[in-house]
């Protein structure tokens, strides 16, 4: 009899695949973000659970804008490596291809099954990584492996020089091709807020500010959401070859040790006092949002 | 030192795809594939960042994620073997005696309310990802399709939880569900530990509805007001009337049935929540073993789930819905992850690669994870 009832059970079925629900994928063109639209000054007490997508970017916009002003340009730390070891060398001659400084792969262009969003122009951010002779400010060769490892990590984060973009533009281009969460934004300012203050293993200079930035909100879209956008789609709009927002994005769970999951009294504390820190500097850039060039139909906005 | 080395876990059994034994028998690996123009895979990321969070007995531990040239294996306690192949192996024509089910119940329902207290859902409970270990406990594994709830995000997928397993909001395509999934499946698999064999093993949604329908009853706007508007819902479906319980379910007792009608109730509003399911008398034996335990009895029967109580004031358990900040992720792990890059071809010992260097913190001898060893310095 079991046996009879065993045989009428189907195939075990295929594992679900949250990112395969067409309706998870968020209309491009449907963002919230109006022409000329100005945001003034972000709300003090942030609450993620009203805060919009906006204003969320707004704020992560300012405080890693007065970051990038208050740090000033912080050499690296030194090249990734003991003195006279072999891979040293290999590092200075380039001779291994993986650690060759190249010039950015330019952006590839979006598949064409991809989202229904607009074509975006490239817009390369340089190349990655310091120069190996660059100097730096500290000497870690005796330090704690850990602290090693984190600073030979932090170095993926460093142009050569600053990128021609600005951070709000750059910010921008992302909302606009890449549209994210509110949770996504705050959670990207989250986690520049422990690397860059709490656990300080990357500065938030011109020069590693939108690597920084790019695989924040990679990691965080990806944490927190059921669909992230297609790796050669985000790498495109962030101005980096596949490869490299492959290592940024697992190099930023490394710094971040993982600890990627928020909830919303964690982003709350933790924006507020990246907003702290930040309004030590300068008075915080205004963002404007540009207006948008496509032909597609207006949408309106609402900014709280 | 080479020991240290990933290569030092010995395969020795292919336990399921992507996962080894090793010669200890106390670390289990899980590889992952890291595709370089398409970065870490997000079931990756969630996954660890999610199981490092929830320490807890009935949840299995997270050791250590070790980042090798084009994969990442993150490093288990070892179990025994999944809830499948133990009901395959130990069961009477793979069904259960009801003393081990009501025991494997219970710490399912522990380990669904911790995550639910923490504010996760795992999204995908099924035998196959409930693991037994030669004490049998029961731990939750597999939190790849698992996620945060509660913080302002764009897309909750509705392509979650394998099909038979899959509750009836979702398969009418809702997007709001909530805890209750969890629920649901934990229901199927109470069920099928007594049969013996899938509750409801659809072939598709549609006739994974009428599978549901056939037993639980269709529901209508009076049993479940608001079903209508469900995307997926039909004025079509064929109507059936409700089956008790205990028709399907022959093998199971009064009580068990009764726990179970209330895990598998369409409505998720309905169902019940994990912790008052671990209320429910059903259990009682269980409760009563548990407390004469926590007052000096002898350490036989039921393993306990003690141990995050110990280390950190749970907060109670919230309702899902809203987006208030409750307490949630309270542990701070005590160490750090490591992060370890193979050797290079023809230099063994070397560790750095990439500018990366490895701290790993795995040691075969003792079969866990040890304090931190620096490999990269013993070259130096
Ligand atoms: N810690 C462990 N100890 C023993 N066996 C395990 C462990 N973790 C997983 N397994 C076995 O490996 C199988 C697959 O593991 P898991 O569910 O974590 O991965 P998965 O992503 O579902 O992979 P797959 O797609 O192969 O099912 C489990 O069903 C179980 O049989
Ligand atoms: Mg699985």
């Amino acid at each position: 009899m079991a046996e009879v009832q065993t045989t009428t059970i189907p195939d075990q079925p295929r594992k679900p695949n949250p990112s395969a629900d067409p309706a998870v994928v968020p209309d491009v063109a449907s963002l919230t973000l109006l022409a000329g639209t100005e945001i003034t000054s972000p709300p003090q007490d942030v609450d993620p659970a009203t805060l919009t997508p906006v204003a969320a970017l707004t704020i992560l916009c300012r405080s890693v804008q007065s970051l990038v002003d208050l740090t000033g340009d912080v050499p690296p730390t030194p090249p990734i490596s003991r003195p006279a070891t072999p891979s040293l060398r290999e590092l200075r001659e380039g001779q291994n291809p993986r650690l060759d400084v190249r010039p950015a792969t330019p952006a590839s262009s979006i598949p064409p099954d991809d989202l229904n969003g607009p074509y975006f122009s490239r817009i390369p951010i340089g190349s990655p990584e310091a120069h190996a002779s660059e100097p730096s400010f500290s000497k870690m060769y005796a330090a704690e492996p850990l602290r090693v490892q984190h600073e030979a990590i932090a170095r993926k984060f460093f142009s050569k020089k600053p990128p021609p973009i600005s951070v709000e533009a750059y910010l921008l281009r992302m909302h606009r091709y890449c549209p994210m969460s509110t949770a996504v934004y705050l959670a990207a300012a989250a986690y520049i807020y422990r690397v860059a203050i709490e656990d300080r293993t990357v500065p938030v200079t011109l020069r590693t500010v939108h690597r920084l930035l790019l695989a924040a909100l990679r990691v965080a879209m990806k944490g927190l959401e059921d669909l992230s956008y297609p790796h050669q789609r985000f790498a495109g709009v962030g101005g980096v070859a596949d490869r490299e927002l492959a290592k940024l994005e697992i190099a930023l769970c490394y710094l971040l040790d993982f600890d990627v999951q928020v909830d919303n009294r964690l982003l709350r504390e933790k924006v507020a006092a990246l907003q702290k820190m930040a309004e030590c500097g300068r008075a915080p850039p205004r963002l404007n949002l540009p207006p948008r060039v496509d032909h597609r139909r207006r949408i309106s906005t609402q900014l709280s | 030192m080479d020991k240290r080395h990933p290569n030092s876990f010995q395969q020795l059994e292919k336990l399921g795809e992507g996962t080894y034994a090793t010669t200890g028998e106390l670390v289990a690996l899980k590889e992952i594939h890291l595709d370089s123009e398409e970065g870490t895979p997000s079931t990756a990321i969630r996954e660890i960042s999610l199981m490092k969070e929830l320490k807890h007995d009935n949840i299995v531990s997270l050791h250590d994620v070790i980042h090798t040239e084009n994969k990442l294996m993150l490093v288990f306690e070892y179990m025994d073997k999944d809830l499948k192949k133990y009901m395959d192996s130990y069961g009477d024509h793979s069904k259960l005696q009801p003393p081990i089910i009501k025991s494997f119940m219970y710490q399912l329902l522990q380990g669904i309310a911790f995550c639910h207290e923490n504010r996760v859902l795992h999204r995908d409970l099924k035998p196959q990802n409930l693991l037994i270990n030669q004490k049998k406990q029961l731990k939750l594994a597999d939190f790849g399709l698992a996620r945060a709830f509660g913080i302002p995000v764009n897309t909750f997928s509705n392509e979650v939880v394998t099909l038979w397993y899959r509750a009836p909001d979702v398969l009418l395509g809702s997007r709001q569900y909530n805890t209750s999934i969890d629920i649901w499946s934990a229901g199927c698999i109470m069920a099928e530990m007594f049969m013996g064999r899938p509750l409801f093993p659809g072939t598709t949604n549609e006739d994974q509805l009428v599978r549901i329908f056939r037993f639980m009853g269709t529901p209508t706007e009076r049993t479940w007001p608001g079903v209508s508007q469900l995307p997926e819902f039909k004025t079509t479906f064929q109507s059936y009337p409700v089956t008790d319980l205990h028709h399907i379910v022959t093998q199971a007792d009064p009580a068990a049935v009764s726990l179970m009608t209330m895990m598998l109730q369409l409505q998720p509003d309905k169902r019940i929540s994990a912790l008052d399911a671990l209320q429910h008398p059903w259990f009682n034996e269980i409760r009563a073993k548990e407390q004469q335990r926590q007052y000096g009895g002898a350490p036989q029967g039921l393993p306990l789930p003690q141990q995050q109580q110990q280390q950190q004031p749970q907060p109670g358990y919230m309702p899902p819905q809203g987006h208030d900040g409750a307490a949630y992720y309270g542990q701070v792990p005590q160490q750090p992850y490591s992060c370890c890059r193979k050797a290079p071809a023809g230099k063994p010992g070397r560790w750095e690669v990439d500018g990366i260097f490895s701290v790993m913190r795995v040691s075969m001898a003792l079969g866990r994870v040890e304090s931190g060893a620096v490999a990269w310095a013993g070259n130096a």
